[in-house]
């Protein structure tokens, strides 16, 4: 036997209740939280009290806010919770380093997407041990299984197990055999109940076939697409496949199924890229007597990111993420800090560490200091330009490398509250409340959007909320001469409009208005509204 | 043998540029702003600007007679100007969260290259703007803004001509008369349209006039016509 299959399933929900502990008992929903195209915000994952309230990876959200109430449950209102991927991938990646102390060779599964139980899903979730030569008998293989089951389980993690002779088999074992061939594995009682309970399977390689053949036909790792067409024809095992002529199957369903079914039964050898242990970017400082003086942590982190950034030196690498952690008498606090790039400036660390620390809630004694990159990226490097540019150069259209333009955003996103730098992006919608989204600077959602019709005209300054106005001075039927705005009258002398606006019936919240630009005896200009529904005016914008 | 004197024809431009800006410099006594003379946007302001035109790294105070006189909209299109003319970004401080991106992106201003800033506190956006300004990334920015004291206002100043940026500073027409650091002060009025107004979008008139400014120009008027 040379390969174990370590499947962590339900791995978002799993990943969740990790790392926050406190939604134990609770129904949890997880949520992709990037709209796809016009598909919006659906569920990735979710416990089985949500299960059985008839909520689905799949389902839309919007669906889950809408419905939970009218389903008349008697459960608490489900947790709605942003998937992280790659924050999963990352401790998944962790993971697959601690399994270094069972194999020298540990691999990420393959990112294609794949049908696994609960659905077609694309990322990773299971883990490779190569085993070859270290287990020489059955009970050093029980033995390894116990063990790995056991780690998993003191870290909070559910597992199903399979030791097989090759991975495809390990694979399709872990993730489809039945609980009742399982051998015992105990499952702390805290543990919440997962869609695939946990278990542990060990088949011998003169038995691989044998063992195979039960299962369905998904369990090779194929795409949807060919298992359905397999199963209209009504082949749903592995069995029913291999006793097909070979070169149909490569005839009807591509070279796909039969490489699949190749590496499950060991004909064809498949190589998964191993991982490699990184190098630690953790260091700590015990502090004795404790820190109380906000300039002495300061310095502190900086002492810090200076032993980090030495151990960063030689691999091509900068910071992107920096994770720091205050021991106070009673809890930790930390803080991170997101880089646009990657970056080994000791000066722009420090100084960025320093804003953020202006604003930081320190513990009044702190006892320990840790300071971590918990993501590092490549280093760019730059042609270095041997004479330096002339300097009416420098102020005209020659200016610096977009690095400096990342170190501004950096500072600004540091000192600032999360969510003040925005890029504006316009959206597909009529709406002015809903015509234009935050998105970060930098981030993959670049590009502005969408772009309005030439011709169209709008305020510069948009109010929050519009304003009511009272109209007067007019016969029914003709545009208001006056309107009436907090004691304020505004005397109007031309408009423009109307421009009708009716959208958002799928909000639950339809508008239906006539928009008019409207300039006052006084050359101001403002852009009011008429609610068509109930016949109201308002003040939406001014042309400052 | 005497050298002829060459015609003004004969002289070539970025020659005749240096001068002006020699000369703007000796005039009002400022020798740290850039070389690069940027149009404002409009011609008949550029007329009666000194210099005909914005330098990188002034502070421009654009005083607006109540809501909706437009001034914050000429204010934007000039420093626009400066980010197409100079490359960088345009950056826009929103403390009031009033600003629409969709207008600005009306006037035809790229939104890959418009960062905008919602501080909370006037203390983070008097920050905000300090790191801005002194960000030679940044080309121009835009700020509406109320109070700031003759220090802060000062460093301001400082921090636009380290940076090179321009700055649009949009204030009430309160503000006048107070003191400024600002290298250029004008006050910006709405025209109202006269007799049969055409229907369609006709075209916004504003008076601009020049408040305060370093070298001669005090004074000077200008009737600038756009759409909106």
């Amino acid at each position: 036997m040379s390969t174990l299959c370590i499947w962590l399933p339900d791995w978002p929900l799993q990943y969740i209740l990790a790392c926050r502990p406190e939604l134990y008992g609770r129904p949890i929903v997880i949520y992709s939280a990037s709209r796809t195209g016009s598909r919006g915000k659906r569920v990735v994952s979710c416990c089985q009290r949500s299960c059985q309230a008839g909520i689905q990876p799949g389902t839309p959200l919007a669906e889950v806010e809408a419905s939970w109430d009218r389903r008349g449950l008697a459960l608490p209102a489900p947790q709605l919770v942003p998937r992280d991927s790659q924050a999963e991938h990352n401790q998944l990646q962790m993971l697959a380093e601690a399994c270094l102390q069972f194999s020298p060779q540990v691999s990420l599964e393959s990112t294609a997407e794949i049908v696994r139980p609960g659905g077609c899903q694309s990322f990773p979730q299971a883990l490779l041990l190569h085993t070859r030569h270290l287990v020489p008998d059955s009970g050093d293989s029980q033995r390894l299984l116990r063990t790995i089951q056991e780690n998993f389980s003191a870290r909070g993690y559910q597992v199903r197990l399979a030791h097989a002779a090759t991975p495809g088999a390990a694979w399709a074992l872990a993730h489809y055999s039945d609980l009742s061939t399982s051998l015992p594995v105990s499952i702390p009682t805290r543990f919440v109940r997962l869609g695939r309970p946990a278990g542990a399977w060990r088949v011998p390689c003169s038995q691989t076939r044998a063992s195979l053949d039960p299962l369905p036909v998904e369990a090779l790792r194929i795409s949807s697409q060919v298992s359905g067409l397999l199963h209209q024809l009504g082949i749903r095992q592995i069995g029913q496949l291999r006793q097909l002529p070979r070169q149909q199957l490569s005839l009807r369903f591509g070279p796909e199924l039969c490489r699949q079914l190749d590496y499950a039964l060991g004909d064809r050898q498949e190589l998964f890229p191993c991982c490699q242990p990184s190098a630690s970017h953790l260091h700590r400082q015990l502090l004795e007597p404790p820190l109380v003086s906000r300039q002495a942590v300061q310095q502190v982190l900086e002492h810090l990111l200076q032993q980090l950034l030495d151990s960063l030196t030689g691999s091509n690498r900068g910071i992107l993420q920096l994770l720091c952690r205050f021991q106070g008498e009673r809890k930790q606090h930390e803080f991170s800090l997101m880089l646009y790039l990657p970056s080994v400036d000791p000066g722009h660390l420090s100084s960025l560490l320093s804003l953020h620390l202006e604003h930081f809630d320190l513990p009044g004694q702190v006892s320990q200091v840790e300071m971590e990159a918990t993501m590092t990226g490549s280093l760019e490097r730059h042609q270095q330009q041997l004479f330096s540019p002339a300097a009416e150069d420098l102020s005209s259209n020659h200016r610096p490398l977009p690095v400096s333009l990342g170190h501004l955003l950096e500072r600004l996103c540091c000192r600032l509250e999360a969510g003040s730098v925005i890029h504006p992006r316009l959206l597909p919608e009529a709406q002015p409340e809903h015509c234009w989204e935050h998105s970060l600077p930098g981030s993959s959602r670049r590009g502005s959007g969408r772009t309005l019709a030439p011709g169209t005209i709008r305020p510069l300054l948009l109010l929050p909320a519009p304003r009511r106005l009272s109209p007067a001075g007019s016969c029914p039927g003709e545009f208001p001469r006056h309107f009436d705005d907090n004691h304020r009258r505004y005397q109007v002398a031309h408009h423009w409009g109307p421009e009708r606006i009716e959208t958002g019936w799928w909000r639950k919240a339809a508008v239906r208005r006539d928009y008019y630009r409207v300039e006052l005896v006084s050359g101001h200009r403002f852009w009011i509204y008429q609610d068509l529904y109930r016949g109201s005016w308002f003040l939406h914008g001014e042309f400052s | 043998m005497f050298r002829q004197p060459k015609t003004a024809s004969q002289i070539p431009v970025q020659q005749l540029q240096r001068l002006r800006k020699r000369l703007h410099d000796y005039s009002s006594g400022n020798s740290t702003l850039g070389t690069t003379v940027v149009s404002s946007g409009s011609q008949e302001l550029d007329a009666i600007l000194p210099g005909g035109g914005f330098l990188p790294g002034q502070l421009i105070e654009w005083l607006g007679e109540g809501h909706g006189s437009g001034a914050s909209t000429l204010a934007l299109q000039a420093a626009w100007q400066q980010a197409v003319s100079l490359g960088g970004i345009l950056a826009v401080l929103d403390r009031a969260e009033l600003f629409f991106p969709p207008a600005a992106s009306t006037l035809g201003i790229d939104l890959d290259r418009l960062l905008l800033l919602r501080s909370g506190s006037a203390r983070e956006e008097f920050w905000a703007l300090d790191q801005l300004l002194r960000s030679p990334e940044v080309a121009a920015t835009w700020v509406s803004l109320d109070h700031c004291d003759d220090r802060r206002f000062r460093r301001l100043q400082l921090s636009a001509e380290q940076g090179g940026t321009l700055g649009c500073l949009v204030r009430s027409s309160r503000m006048l008369g107070r003191p400024s650091w600002a290298h250029l002060q004008l006050l910006v009025r709405p025209v109202p349209l006269q007799g049969l107004v055409p229907p369609g979008n006709p075209l916004r008139q504003l008076e601009i006039t020049i408040i305060r400014c370093q070298g001669p120009g005090q004074g000077k008027q200008a009737v600038i016509c756009f759409p909106q």
